[in-house]
């Protein structure tokens, strides 16, 4: 290296070594600007087009119940659906009361449902309406089960998009056997077992 | 009898998926006239929160940088953080949070049918912003879990360097591990091992709960435990950090180097004036060659070290996990009588097609272990090549990478006072 | 060239230090990483064990149902033949032990062995069979009845009630036939030359001889003592009438229990033995069981590992033998059952 010129009129010698450093500093904020840039264009591309929601695929769910217990919130977003046109009416339901049950009634020795959210009222001889309580329901699969056994399969699980959190990734998903919980467009509404039905707002 | 109750649900499920006369109890005609209600679908919750939380994360960050970098007080910052908890933490329960974002964005670029919320790209992108112009003023208050962290950090002890070192290298690691996992479509490890979020849902497995007790307990000696030793956001902002705008200095105006503010970061994260002499030039430059040239070979046994694990690390994934249990169950010539396992046979698929799809995520597994170690090693390597930067610091500084301009050291400095009382005296607020 | 010689300075004493330390720190950084990966291949590289999977807290025995317990059984011998037939409907026997079976729109007339007699087609499938001592065949077919003879050949075509009727079980008890119509939910009597007697079955829902019936399955029988049986499958009852066509006695209880029936419409069929006593065939949980003449459940002839799980259509008849006959049309089979 030549020798330096102790130069007090031109003290620009020293700053070289920092003006490399702003110089390497603007290029990576330019860098990182442009990353960030791009990301959030991708992404954005895609969010305009469409929206995803959790669901399950009634036809897969093998009733294992870990809705109930994997589910991030307290009550798990996993409610059990009616399909009241599939349903048999019947005065001895599968998914109501225990498979050996004695006497027909609403008492809760009887019940299948831990909650108490599955209801049972009178029609007319001998039809029986069964309605769920979401707000009492708790996901776990008893009655589905108990009803795709003995009764008509009218009982499914799906997760409701009012609790629903839509986490990146639905922790319930991660661990359930069939692989039944996917993720659905949400202007499709929800999946039921008689196809899609969109909520009335 | 339960191969036959799993056989029979899924043969009765599709039989009765037709309506009518499949069913095995008919639809009934009410003759009283009644009609069947309609399936109870509710709608979705509307937008609004999301929107707001965007909203008050804005403000937020925006308040904060001015407590940091103009008002210059502790006590905004902290209020400001108690805000953070109450509305970011008990509020809004946890979720969604920056630190989390990371997998939605690994997501909404490594897979295509995946559509991040548009609230989700602002939580990742907006702390990032703010911190390439202000500093991590985010990390100062306006994370919730930062903020929770120093609010327990009542006595803080000072670590030494050869423990805070190492460990500042897993936050590099996690994000790599993270961004893997994400994106091989495996687990979503940064949410799922939050230790904070437990608290907040009061709601979690025992695990996480007994952790985040363990995080909270060290954190009243150790300054931020997560924050400096876990949090993978937290590299990206110091990356961003480092280069920002602007950022927070421990004086308002000049360092007198009167060294008082030496012990006052809780998390060590003031750069103290070197006073060595700049070495010979000679000496630096055959140093710095030579890191250049091992840089490819640290890039390398990164690669090499971190690819030796893409086997483990696959079975993270769940075709991976289920790929192994079957051939555990054909190894021993019995079922495991587990969930997965029964639920695989009762589907019928075929058990080579299980071995293939289990094959082709090791390969992703494989180039992604190969990639992430290669940018491990590239990390080290680039961080043995800083030393050879040439540090003319002769002031006391916030290290730009790791401070999070919590403003604790601001009273420690007698500038700041004699500022304040200047402006006092002058009736200046 | 000279002066850069001179100029290569020893380190001094501090910066070797800082050296060190800076050395020492990043060799600290390198081996935390490769604990660290150790650690995790470690954890990684263990075998998992599947020895004790995880339970389900919200599991549901589905074992018990339709469970019969061994003392429950009859002691019965069981035999089966096959019927050619990919749709059967109906299933009668004659004074002679010869079966009728209606399937694929036509009638086959097999021998007591199961030796094929004769077999002729017909429209539509005969949804109920029963056969005359005069050998004349009565078929109902859905909303009408014709008689044919044993060779096949129709004889008369009787006018249909209502175009909605839908005719499950035919009787025939010396000069009168009962026949039970499913879609209006009564029990026709007529003489067998085709005289109208009268409808039973009230609409009061309320009584036990108001028929409920939830699906087209709605059987007939006569008793020894000439009393006419139906079965109100809605609910789970088997009803008697006078020879008035009013109603005379009821028994069937509705629970889980195997002595009950159960699902929304059992008995779906039945038969009565010489002795009076009663065989029931359910479907749901499908199995065949014996009650004594009053109703009181005796013992199971079948239980649902006897059947396919979702057969339905299992009509019944008694030969002279007193052998039960079931005809379970899923998988084209006539089981014999001999107490």
């Amino acid at each position: 290296m030549s020798e330096k010129n102790i130069d007090t009129s031109k003290p620009k010698q020293p700053a070289k070594p920092i003006n490399r450093r702003d110089f390497l500093k603007s290029g990576l904020r330019a860098a990182a600007f442009l990353s960030l840039a791009s990301i959030t264009g991708y992404s954005l591309t895609k969010s305009m087009s469409d929206d995803l929601v959790w669901q399950i695929d009634p036809n897969k769910c093998v009733q294992c119940g870990r809705c109930a217990t994997t589910c991030v919130l307290n009550i798990s977003a996993v409610k059990c659906m009616h399909i009241y046109k599939m349903c048999g009416y019947c005065d001895l339901c599968g998914g109501y009361f225990k498979p050996q049950v004695k006497n027909l009634d609403t008492a809760a020795e009887n019940q299948l449902c831990p909650t108490k959210a599955l209801k049972r009222s009178f029609i007319e001889t001998p039809y029986y309406q069964y309605d769920v309580d979401q707000e009492l329901c708790n996901g776990c699969g008893k009655c589905v089960k108990g009803c795709g056994a003995f009764g008509n399969g009218s009982l499914h699980l799906q997760i409701n998009h009012n609790v629903c959190k839509n986490c990146n990734q639905c922790a319930i998903s991660a661990v359930c056997p069939a692989d039944a919980i996917i993720r659905i467009p949400s202007r499709k509404g929800y999946l039921l077992k008689t196809g899609f039905q969109v909520p009335k707002t | 009898m339960t191969k036959l109750k799993y056989f029979l649900a899924t043969f009765l499920l599709s039989v009765i998926y037709q309506l009518g006369s499949a069913q095995r109890f008919p639809a009934p005609e009410f003759e009283s006239g009644h009609i069947p209600p309609e399936t109870q679908t509710i709608a979705p919750r509307g937008l609004g929160w999301e929107y707001l939380d965007v909203a008050v994360l804005l403000l937020a960050l925006s308040i904060m940088s001015w407590f940091v970098l103009k008002k210059r007080s502790r006590k905004g910052i902290f209020w400001t953080s108690i805000f953070s908890i109450l509305y970011f933490g008990i509020i809004r329960v946890g979720c969604v949070c920056s630190v989390g974002s990371i997998g939605n964005v690994t997501l909404s670029l490594f897979q295509a049918d995946y559509v991040i919320p548009v609230t989700m790209i602002a939580f990742f992108i907006i702390p990032l912003i703010f911190t390439i112009l202000f500093g991590r003023t985010f990390c100062a208050g306006v994370c919730f879990m930062g903020a929770v962290q120093d609010l327990v950090n009542i006595r803080p002890v000072s670590l030494p360097s050869w423990v805070s070192k190492p460990l500042s290298v897993i936050p590099y690691i996690y994000l790599i591990l993270a961004v893997l996992l994400a994106a091989s479509g495996a687990d979503f490890i940064i949410c799922r091992y939050d230790p904070f979020i437990g608290f907040f849902r009061m709601n979690a497995p025992l695990g996480m709960l007994i952790f985040g007790a363990v995080i909270l307990t060290l954190g009243i000696f150790v300054g931020r435990p997560y924050c400096r030793f876990l949090c993978p956001y937290g590299v990206l902002l110091s990356w961003m950090s480092k280069i920002s705008f602007y950022h927070t200095t421990i004086t308002p105006a000049s360092c007198i180097q009167c060294k008082l503010c030496d012990n006052s970061c809780p998390i060590d994260a003031i750069n103290k004036p070197v006073n060595i002499h700049p070495e010979n030039s000679d000496k630096g430059r055959r140093r710095l060659i030579s890191l250049f040239i091992l840089l490819p070979v640290f890039i390398f046994l990164g690669g090499f070290v971190s690819s030796l694990l893409y086997k483990p690390l696959s079975t993270i994934h769940p075709t991976v996990k289920l790929a192994e249990e079957i051939k555990w169950e054909k190894e021993n010539n019995k079922k495991t009588d587990s969930e997965e396992s029964k639920t695989f046979h009762a589907s019928g698929m075929q058990i080579s097609q299980l071995f293939t799809d289990a094959g082709h995520v090791q390969t992703i597994f494989y180039a992604g272990t190969w990639l992430g170690g290669s940018l491990l090693g590239l990390f080290f390597g680039i961080s043995l090549l800083r030393t050879s930067v040439v540090s003319r610091q002769t002031d006391y500084e916030p290290n730009r990478g790791s401070c999070v301009s919590c403003g604790k050291c601001f009273k420690y400095c007698p500038v700041q006072k004699q500022v304040a009382e200047t402006d006092s005296k002058s009736g200046v607020i | 060239m000279n002066k850069r010689k001179k100029e290569k300075l020893t380190l001094t004493q501090p910066e070797k230090e800082i050296k060190r330390r800076d050395f020492l720190k990043k060799s600290l950084q390198a081996a935390g990483f490769l604990s660290l990966a150790s650690v995790a291949g470690y954890f990684g590289l263990r075998k998992p064990t599947y020895d004790h999977p995880a339970k389900n807290p919200y599991e549901l025995g589905l074992d018990s149902i339709g469970k019969i317990t061994k003392e429950k059984y009859c002691d019965v011998s069981a035999s089966m033949l096959k019927i050619p037939f990919e749709t059967s409907k109906a299933l009668a026997v004659d004074k002679d032990d010869n079966i009728y079976i209606s399937g694929d729109k036509s009638i086959l007339i097999l021998s007591k062995e199961g030796k094929k007699i004769t077999q002729f087609d017909t429209d539509i499938t005969a949804t109920a069979l029963a056969i005359g001592d005069t050998e004349i065949i009565y078929a109902a077919f859905e909303n009408h009845i014709a008689t044919y003879s044993l060779a096949g050949e129709l004889l008369k075509r009787w006018p249909s009630f209502k175009k909605e009727s839908y005719i499950t079980s035919l009787v025939i008890t010396g000069t009168t036939i009962f026949i039970a119509d499913a879609e209006l939910e009564q029990v026709h009597e007529y003489r067998t030359d085709g005289t109208y007697l009268r409808s039973i079955g009230s609409k009061n829902k309320e009584q036990a001889d108001c028929f409920i019936l939830p699906s087209y399955f709605f059987d007939v029988a006569v008793a020894p003592d000439n009393r006419l049986w139906a079965a109100n499958t809605g609910k789970h009852k088997l009803v008697s009438f006078s020879s008035e066509g009013k109603l005379s006695t009821y028994w069937g209880e509705t629970s889980a229990a195997v002595e009950d029936f159960c699902g929304c419409c059992n008995p779906s069929h039945f038969a009565i033995m010489h002795d009076g006593s009663f065989i029931t065939a359910e479907k749901g949980i499908v199995r065949v069981k014996k009650y004594n003449s009053t109703g009181k459940f005796e013992c199971a002839i079948a239980g649902p590992e006897h059947f396919e799980a979702s057969s339905t259509g299992l009509e019944i008849a008694i030969n002279s033998e007193n052998d039960i006959l079931v005809l379970e049309p899923a998988v084209r089979k006539i089981h014999i059952f001999k107490i």
